[in-house]
């Protein structure tokens, strides 16, 4: 079924016969008077020449409709759809409300320098492409119709990009690196493991495989992870060591040119987001108020941000 | 209150009230605010959470069952209903939690269950998970922790199962 949208217009009854005007009620994307129509009173023939042409019409059918207007006094035009309600509700549900949220948090991760690497999805859990994780036909159309925002968040998407793979070299390099192994093992070591009442290493790494013990370390120095709570496995480990396991990153020559680059990468990232929020907040305040669509459904049950 | 158990069962119950403190703690960490243990079955104290999530750490052996895990999927969506990129982070530190706490999934079979003389009576009245939980803490000879008094700790007090409730752990501060 085609949406359709249908312009009425009518001959103002109170306009006089040497300077007539006209009554333009646009019927909405369904062909419905009632709900969100818009209307406009007493225009010129010149105003509606302009808003016909504007809705695209040719100057063959602009002509038709002004001269059946003379005539008759009344025409109707059917125009093409355009945002309405509806949509602006979809994209703010599956667009706009997660994308704004995501930012924020983005950002705070940012400024903590914790990029949230998962050693075992080898990626970042909580910074990703907006336009991956948000995909979906309401994103493509969201999209076409607002290429600036669009082009923002390719800036964005792209600058994640080069931050996954700035955070997974140095993850790797760090992995590889030999003195973090060493530190590693030798932290590992029972007399040290002792020293922080631990019996035994399985203690440490709860059901994680051994192969996987380097990348877990590793995980959590190049998230610069804070203290762990006590009910971990591996709190007692990291809570002892984190300030000379973090220390590999401005240590060891390899590994901290590898940081430089993810600072660089997070600092680009940062700006980038700010912007791309402030854009999509402000289109997102426009659309509310033009189409009298509330941010947040008044159910609460959206995504809000 | 000072029990120490080398091995227990955990319901689902208790389990996902530890992973949503847990998904809480750490969403802390990252800058954000405590939102999600409001709409679990804990004290709201902070101190009360961290000493369950101790009083659970501390057991050496976890065990529960599959039937059991499944159902933290529906309770996740029933309590928490969280979208992305939450849903994907609640359900990593969630899996990192029960990694590092080795929980020991096991699964009991419904046909099993069904075979047993004794069980068989109990299936249709509380179900295959519960069943399962208590004849998992039956095999085991270990207690059964459960904030379920009316069906589960019944069931399994009158079976002869060691049960204790989370509140028997832990008193509410």
């Amino acid at each position: 079924m085609h949406a359709l949208r249908i312009l009425h217009i009518e001959r103002n009854v109170k306009s006089l016969p040497e300077d007539p005007r006209y009554d333009l009620i646009d019927a909405g994307r369904h062909g419905e008077e009632a709900g969100f129509a818009c209307a406009a009173q007493s225009l010129t023939v010149h105003d509606i020449e302009a808003i016909l042409s504007r809705e695209g019409l040719s100057p063959d059918s602009i002509s038709d409709v002004l001269r059946e207007l003379k005539q008759t006094g009344s025409a109707q035009v059917q125009a093409s759809p355009r945002i309405g309600p509806n949509i602006v509700r979809a994209w703010f549900d599956t667009v706009l409300n997660p994308a704004i949220r995501a930012l924020d948090i983005e950002r705070g991760l940012l400024q903590r320098r914790n990029w949230t690497f998962a050693f075992s999805a080898r990626a970042l859990e909580l910074i990703q492409p907006l336009g991956q994780r948000f995909h979906s036909a309401n994103l493509e159309q969201f999209r076409e119709m607002n290429p600036v925002a669009a082009s923002e968040l390719d800036k964005h998407d792209a600058l994640v990009a080069e931050l996954q793979s700035s955070v997974t070299a140095l993850f790797d390099d760090l992995v590889a690196d030999r003195e973090f192994v060493d530190l590693c093992d030798s932290l590992l070591a029972p007399e040290n493991l002792g020293k922080l009442g631990i019996l035994d290493i399985s203690e440490v790494f709860g059901a994680y495989r051994p192969d996987a013990r380097y990348n877990l370390i590793a995980e959590y120095v190049v998230n610069n992870t804070g203290e762990l709570p006590a009910y971990y496995a591996t709190a007692k480990l990291w809570n002892g060591h984190r300030d000379a396991l973090l220390e590999c990153l401005t240590r060891l020559p390899r590994v901290t040119a590898r940081y430089t680059a993810v600072v660089e990468a997070a600092e680009g990232l940062k700006g980038a987001s700010g912007n791309l929020e402030t854009r999509l907040r402000n289109l997102r305040q426009e659309l509310s108020l033009r189409y009298d669509v509330p941010l947040i459904p008044p159910d609460g049950n959206g995504a809000g941000a | 209150m000072n029990e120490c158990f080398r091995k227990a069962v955990i319901d689902s119950g208790p389990l996902f009230d530890a992973l949503v403190l847990n998904y809480d703690l750490r969403r802390a960490g990252l800058g954000r605010p405590s939102r999600y243990a409001s709409r679990i079955e804990a004290p709201q104290k902070l101190a009360w959470q961290r000493a369950f999530l101790a009083r659970l750490a501390s057991i050496p052996e976890k065990l529960t069952t599959s039937h059991a895990t499944v159902e933290l999927f529906h309770l996740e969506k029933a309590r928490l209903n969280l979208y992305e990129p939450d849903l994907s982070y609640s359900w990593r530190t969630s899996v990192d939690l029960l990694t590092q706490w080795r929980i020991d999934e096991q699964l009991v079979r419904l046909l099993d269950l069904a075979s047993d003389e004794s069980l068989r009576l109990c299936l249709p009245e509380i179900g295959v998970t519960d069943t399962g939980l208590i004849e998992l803490a039956a095999r085991h000879g270990c207690v059964l922790i459960t904030r379920d008094e009316r069906t589960l700790a019944r069931e399994a007090y009158a079976r002869q199962v060691q049960c204790r409730l989370v509140r028997q752990l832990l008193p509410i501060i």
